[in-house]
């Protein structure tokens, strides 16, 4: 049988462009204005050059038309407004060139990886490749985590890191977005795939091994995600299907929680951070966590100076860029791209949930389900983020979310035809 | 066997699902009138607020805000209480509480006692003589709160001594009657503690100070400015193409 060599490089280059976002350290390549590192990583270089052999491939081939993935008009509005707010604040010097252009450069970035993965797979055989590699690639991360519980030599910011990482929301948030998705696909599709129980109890293991990842990070607002999350996955599993031994699964999962969290906690000692929110389901404790060390300190601040710094904020913003930190997405997308691109912003996730919500409810392959409830669970894991940090703009967890986009968005449009 | 019709929605719905790069020389080339129009509105209304906007002189300060450094007891956790808190000097700057001024930008980055003041106004002389007032009061409000905070200490300091004096004479009355001594000296101890920890209070009082500035830049628009306004009309030119296009394309379709 004759090798399709462009189909192969295709699916190689998504293979390294998973490998690159899991295991890429970040490389400075300059300072902002604000004296702000500019970072590189490995899967930059390798997306503008897997991108760019992409084009020509294209051009050189003889076509003219090129398949329109879902979400490409809400992106393009998305990006258009943005780009627009930019110009308009560069023209007035209110924003800073570098600034503008290296933040929306990244945003660019990630919309890129989600075109490109869904444009490089043609078969659902490929995606599933893919998610293999990435249950590995997970483990392996894991791994390193385990490694520096028991050396205790810890590489994050308060506990352990990812590779190639060290802040404490990124790691968290990394680790975070992995167990959902490994985790949906666990409960939706590795469990009815005709295999020895062994082999899926080994696979459930790996796909829930990201959770230590979370715990070791140290991260409160991660910690109270991944509740949020497991709260979602088991509603969605109750709506979907009540089976018995998914059930059973998943409160194998829940006890399994118990003894790793204790594990992390004895082991790192900046976990016991995590332990000021634990009674969640009080409420009351992360309220006031979230009031005194974000809302008071902060976003109000923060909202209050917006407020006053600019006459044509409300609609197209102080461009993108523009806020340092402002622990809040919505705040942030409300100060650099105006009212209107706020509004966009929520009708570009409308779209992902819609999307996502359709394939779950009307898939009948256990894999698309899978993929949708993730998609689905993170998006809105993403949109409680947003209410304590800028999930959004965090490159490691966002590289790993359009990546799982492209690849959910692929196999639905695969499915339907 | 599908009919005619159906056949017909169904391309029409795989054309929908593609992008024709085609499509887009075509229109491209159809409304190059207005994508230039709107390029040359933008350059020449660039070069207009380049040569024609008046110079602004942009100046900042950082001040490091004073306060007493408290340690936690039982934690160990360090933190400051200030004489003011920054978000309400931040608060009370943007509304002008100091004088009358032009708007100020107040900046404190997160988890720092640091706080950086601007203000844009149209003389060089006039940035700095406000930044200056704007320090001037705020240094003198929270140094007169740091040395009332002293003197309150020394206060308590020497009253304190008095007490241990006044022990001192009560103990040398007790010994003269034979009495028991030890909750006295026991008074004296927890006496002395208290003034080790007002010393100890009174060192940790750290006074507010300028850290940098005032620091002031000239603000106009630089010859980038030209360039992003044709850039923006070239791109409202093309959004503009694009959208009469879709627009033209629904009209045909209802």
């Amino acid at each position: 049988m004759a090798i399709n060599y462009k189909e192969t490089f295709k699916i190689l280059s998504l293979i390294l462009l998973a490998g690159a976002i899991a295991f890429s350290p970040s490389f400075s390549a300059g300072t902002l204005s604000n004296e702000k590192i500019i970072e590189i990583r490995v899967e930059d270089i390798l997306i503008f050059v897997f991108g760019f052999l992409l084009i020509i491939s294209f051009l050189t081939s003889g076509k003219t038309k090129v398949e329109r993935p879902p979400l490409f008009f809400p992106i393009l509005i998305w990006l258009g407004i943005g780009l627009l707010s930019i110009l308009i604040n560069w023209a007035f010097s209110n924003l800073s060139v570098d600034k503008g252009f290296f933040y929306f450069l990244k945003e660019l970035q990630f919309f890129i990886f989600y075109f490109y993965v869904f444009w490089c797979i043609k078969k659902i055989d490929t995606a599933k490749l893919l998610v293999n590699f990435w249950l590995f690639f997970a483990s392996i991360n894991v791994l390193y985590v385990f490694y520096q519980i028991v050396s205790g030599l810890r590489h994050g910011e308060y506990g352990t890191a990812a590779i190639g990482e060290w802040g404490v929301f990124p790691t968290g948030s990394f680790f975070l977005l992995l167990l959902i998705f490994l985790f949906n696909l666990f409960l939706y599709y590795f469990l009815r795939l005709n295999i020895s129980i062994p082999q899926k109890a080994g696979l459930g293991v790996l796909s829930f091994a990201p959770i230590l990842g979370v715990f070791g990070s140290a991260s409160k607002t991660n910690f109270a995600a991944l509740i949020f999350a497991l709260f979602l996955t088991f509603l969605f599993l109750f709506l979907r299907k009540l089976d018995f031994k998914v059930i059973l699964v998943f409160i194998l999962a829940i006890v399994f929680m118990i003894p790793t969290f204790s594990f992390v906690l004895k082991n790192v000692p900046d976990v016991i951070r995590v332990k000021e929110i634990i009674p969640i389901f009080s409420f009351k404790p992360l309220w006031e966590s979230y009031l005194n060390s974000r809302f008071y300190d902060v976003i109000k601040p923060t909202f209050e100076a917006s407020l006053e710094s600019s006459a044509h904020l409300p609609f197209l913003g102080m461009g993108i860029g523009y806020v340092g930190e402002a622990h809040n997405q919505y705040l942030r997308n409300f100060i650099e791209v105006g009212f209107i691109n706020s509004l966009m912003f929520f009708i570009l996730i409308l779209a992902i949930v819609r999307r996502s919500w359709q394939g779950f409810s009307k898939s009948r392959d256990g894999f698309a389900v899978g993929l949708s409830a993730g998609l689905l669970t993170t998006t809105l894991t993403l949109l409680f983020l947003s209410f304590a940090v800028e999930p959004f703009i965090v490159v490691k967890p966002m590289s790993v979310y359009w990546f799982f986009t492209g690849i959910t968005m692929a196999v639905l449009s695969l499915n339907k035809k | 066997m599908p009919s005619d019709t159906d056949n017909l929605k169904e391309s029409s719905e795989n054309q929908l699902k593609e992008i024709d790069l085609l499509d887009f020389i075509r229109i491209i080339k159809k409304r190059k009138k207005i994508i230039l129009g709107l390029f040359l509105i933008g350059l020449i209304t660039g070069i207009l607020w380049y040569f024609l906007t008046p110079s602004s002189y942009q100046g900042t300060i950082i001040l490091k805000i004073g306060g007493i450094d408290r340690i936690a007891e039982a934690t160990g956790k360090k933190s400051i209480e200030y004489f003011e808190n920054i978000n309400e000097i931040a608060e009370r700057l943007r509304k002008g509480a100091y004088g009358d001024y032009p708007k100020v930008e107040v900046i404190n980055p997160s988890s720092t006692n640091f706080i950086e003041i601007s203000i844009v106004t149209e003389g060089r002389d006039k940035t700095i003589t406000v930044l200056e007032k704007i320090k001037t009061d705020i240094l003198s409000i929270h140094n007169q709160k740091a040395n009332e905070k002293k003197e309150a200490i020394d206060q308590e300091i020497s009253s304190l001594k008095n007490t241990i004096e006044s022990f001192q004479r009560d103990i040398s009355y007790a010994l003269s009657q034979k009495e028991q001594i030890t909750p006295l000296k026991l008074e004296i101890y927890k006496t002395e503690k208290l003034i080790n920890d007002l010393e100890k209070e009174k060192t940790n009082i750290s006074m507010t100070e300028t850290i940098k500035g005032p620091d002031v830049t000239e603000k106009r628009p630089n010859y980038l400015t030209i360039f992003f306004a044709a850039t923006l009309g070239l791109y409202i030119g093309l959004t503009l193409a694009f959208f009469i296009d879709w627009l033209g394309k629904m009209e045909k379709r209802l």
